[in-house]
């Protein structure tokens, strides 16, 4: 498996103030491998740096230290970005245009043939669920899903090598999400590499081989989901049951459990240190009925809030 | 598919709209395939490789950027401005007898000039600022086009709304001379140089308008503009100032303010054509010259301004 991003010793700092210049370091020290045919999360919570990472990548801005290789090239090279598609963190385009303009527009600096192109524009409409009807109107009227759709459209439009997508699934339908997912798995089988960014972690733990935790503009953690979900602990399940009296309730809080119960359903968050079974047992001596028992935390999203809460404390 | 949009209104969806081949565009594909001889194009996937020649690359932004403009309602609106303006002329003329053919050359000239320099501006301020400011500049920066393409090529498409302008004034211009003048035949050999030139006028603006727009706001750029190309008309004055002042450090700035900035009365001949005065070939172009060596150092600096800019 050869290396398709390489980063290394990544850092960026903006510059505020005008005559009191400040900076402000958005990404610090990054230094990460995305491998040939995988998925890559970069994973965070809002103002991590995950989109300063992303357009450091596509060189939109200057690193401040460090460098970025795309197949072992610097993003600048013509044939670099002919084998690469991106997709924004806020799609926007040209409003004049409609949508199959646009990708036609950019089908042409590809150097496809109008044959190609009227053939792929179509085939990449369906597979991120345009309707004809919406591809022609211009994209002032498009909402945000579909502009992001177009977006995607025209991330795949040239059937690139690497995808670079900042937060794909921003925005859309969960029916869209779903189309998404399905599209990058597609894409992932056909041997392409995707990079992606996303501040939702349930969504990364769904598809990517390997995530990396960026916050405060470090990289925290970096492995494959199950990997790093293995090493989480101490989370929660929520329980819900029925015929909960208030001393049975009473019980529950006493051993550690936030139970809530203004209704005839009550609603009991358990810590996961004993099994889950046990908690079922305990409520159905109690006199209760299970109705239903869920995670409240993946053992992923569980594994990134305690390395948050980790380098919080860290760094005080 | 079907939409349900309420009782009784059903209707289909994505109705495919017949699309208007012209014949030779169907051969132009058919030849496509041949030269290309792919066996499927149900199942088309990208050539790997370079992409588009830097040439192609070229057309294709001066296309979006002619598609973008035309749609604009700004520039229509002063399109038919102008056309508007030169259709009073014939008022004028019927005021002032014997001189009709004078007034209409004059305020029909002037009132291109006017508005032509200021849709030149706009188009030219619009069309990359408005770019930057939506950030859908990142997006086009990501595909295997380099930094100066852009520029150029949106400046070409600027140029080519400019040329189809002018030659839609033009032509009213002529109609409205033929109607006053029954010698119009005779001057139209004095007027193409001219409206040419006046056309190198507008595409200095724009480019004015583009260097601007690359590191300021719209407003900005276009006040930048407009006031060079306002001082541009009057830069004489710098030399005379030259000469007049006392202080050296003063001649020297007046000096350098009248090379550097664009001298656009070398490019305006109206005067002549008004009094029928023969235009040298020479005189043209020279004015040529200097329109295209200037128009390049614009749109080179441009260009640098616009490589060097990041796009957080
Ligand atoms: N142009 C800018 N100038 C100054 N600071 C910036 C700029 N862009 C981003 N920042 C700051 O850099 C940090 C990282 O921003 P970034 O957009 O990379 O976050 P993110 O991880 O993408 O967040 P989100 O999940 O909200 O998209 C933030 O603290 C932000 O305020
Ligand atoms: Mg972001």
């Amino acid at each position: 498996m050869s290396t398709v991003i390489a980063i290394e010793n990544l850092t960026k700092d903006y510059a505020s103030g005008w005559l009191r210049r400040r900076f402000h370091r958005a990404v610090d020290h990054l230094t990460l491998e995305v491998r040939e045919g995988e998925i890559f999360g970069l994973l965070g919570p809002n103002g991590a740096g995950k989109t300063t990472t992303v357009k450091l990548l596509l060189h939109l801005i200057r690193p401040t230290a460090g460098r970025v290789r795309l197949f072992g090239r610097s993003p600048e090279e013509l044939t670099v970005r002919a084998q690469l598609g991106f997709l924004p963190e806020h799609p926007s385009f040209p409003e004049a245009l409609t949508g199959r303009e646009l990708l036609d527009y950019f089908g042409r600096l590809f150097g496809l043939s109008r044959v190609d192109r009227s053939a792929r524009i179509a085939a990449v409409l369906r597979q991120v669920g345009i309707p004809a009807a919406v591809a022609d109107r211009p994209m002032r009227q498009l909402s945000r899903g579909e502009l992001t759709r177009i977006g995607l459209a025209q991330a795949v439009l040239h059937d690139p090598k690497l995808l670079i997508l900042d937060d794909p699934m921003g925005g859309l339908d969960p029916d869209g999400r779903r189309q998404v997912r399905d599209l990058l798995l597609r894409l992932r089988e056909e041997g392409k590499t995707i990079f992606l960014s996303t501040a939702v972690v349930a969504e990364a733990e769904a598809i990517c081989d390997r995530v990396a935790l960026l916050h405060r503009g470090r990289m925290r953690a970096c492995g494959s989901p199950i990997e790093l979900a293995a090493s989480g602990e101490g989370g929660k399940v929520e329980i819900l049951a029925r015929d909960l009296d208030a001393r049975a309730c009473a019980s529950l809080r006493a051993r550690g459990c936030a139970v809530d119960a203004d209704r005839a359903l009550v609603r009991i968050q358990a810590p996961t240190s004993a099994e889950v079974g046990e908690w079922v047992e305990v409520i159905r001596q109690l006199g209760g009925r299970v109705i239903a028992v869920s995670p409240l935390q993946s053992p992923l999203e569980r594994f990134f809030a305690n390395a948050l809460t980790a380098s919080e404390r860290l760094e005080g | 598919m079907l939409v349900a949009m309420g009782p009784g209104s059903w209707r289909p969806r994505a109705r495919q709209r017949p699309r208007k081949t012209r014949a030779f565009v169907r051969w132009y594909d058919v030849a496509m395939i041949a030269a290309h001889r792919r066996t499927s194009v149900a199942s088309p996937s990208a050539p790997a490789g370079m992409g588009a020649s830097p040439f192609g690359r070229l057309i294709a932004i001066a296309f979006t950027a002619t598609c973008e403009l035309l749609r604009e309602r700004v520039l229509r609106v002063l399109i038919l401005f102008a056309l508007l303006l030169i259709v009073m002329t014939l008022l004028l003329g019927e005021l002032s007898v014997g001189q009709e053919r004078r007034i209409v050359l004059d305020v029909g000239l002037g009132a291109m000039r006017v508005l032509g320099t200021v849709m030149a501006i706009l188009m030219g301020g619009r069309l990359l600022e408005r770019e930057i400011e939506r950030r859908t500049i990142a997006v086009l920066l990501t595909k295997p086009v380099r930094r100066w393409e852009v520029i150029i090529g949106k400046f070409c498409g600027c140029a080519l709304v400019l040329l189809v302008s002018v030659g839609i004034m033009t032509s009213v211009l002529v109609l409205i001379l033929a109607l006053v003048a029954p010698t119009w035949a005779t001057e139209l050999p004095l007027l193409l140089p001219v409206v040419f030139l006046l056309w190198l006028q507008f595409l200095l603006a724009a480019a004015l308008a583009i260097a601007f727009s690359t590191f300021s706001t719209l407003t900005l750029s276009v006040i930048f503009a407009l006031g060079v190309v306002l001082i541009g008309h009057a830069s004489q004055e710098f030399l005379y100032w030259a000469e007049a002042v006392r202080s050296p450090a003063l001649a020297l700035l007046s000096r350098a303010l009248y090379y550097g900035l664009p001298n656009l009365q070398h490019l305006n001949f109206t005067a002549a054509i008004v009094h029928q005065q023969k235009i040298a070939w020479s005189a043209i172009g020279m004015a040529s010259a200097y329109a295209a060596v200037y128009l390049a150092m614009v749109l080179l600096l441009a260009a640098v301004l616009f490589h060097r800019r990041e796009f957080p």
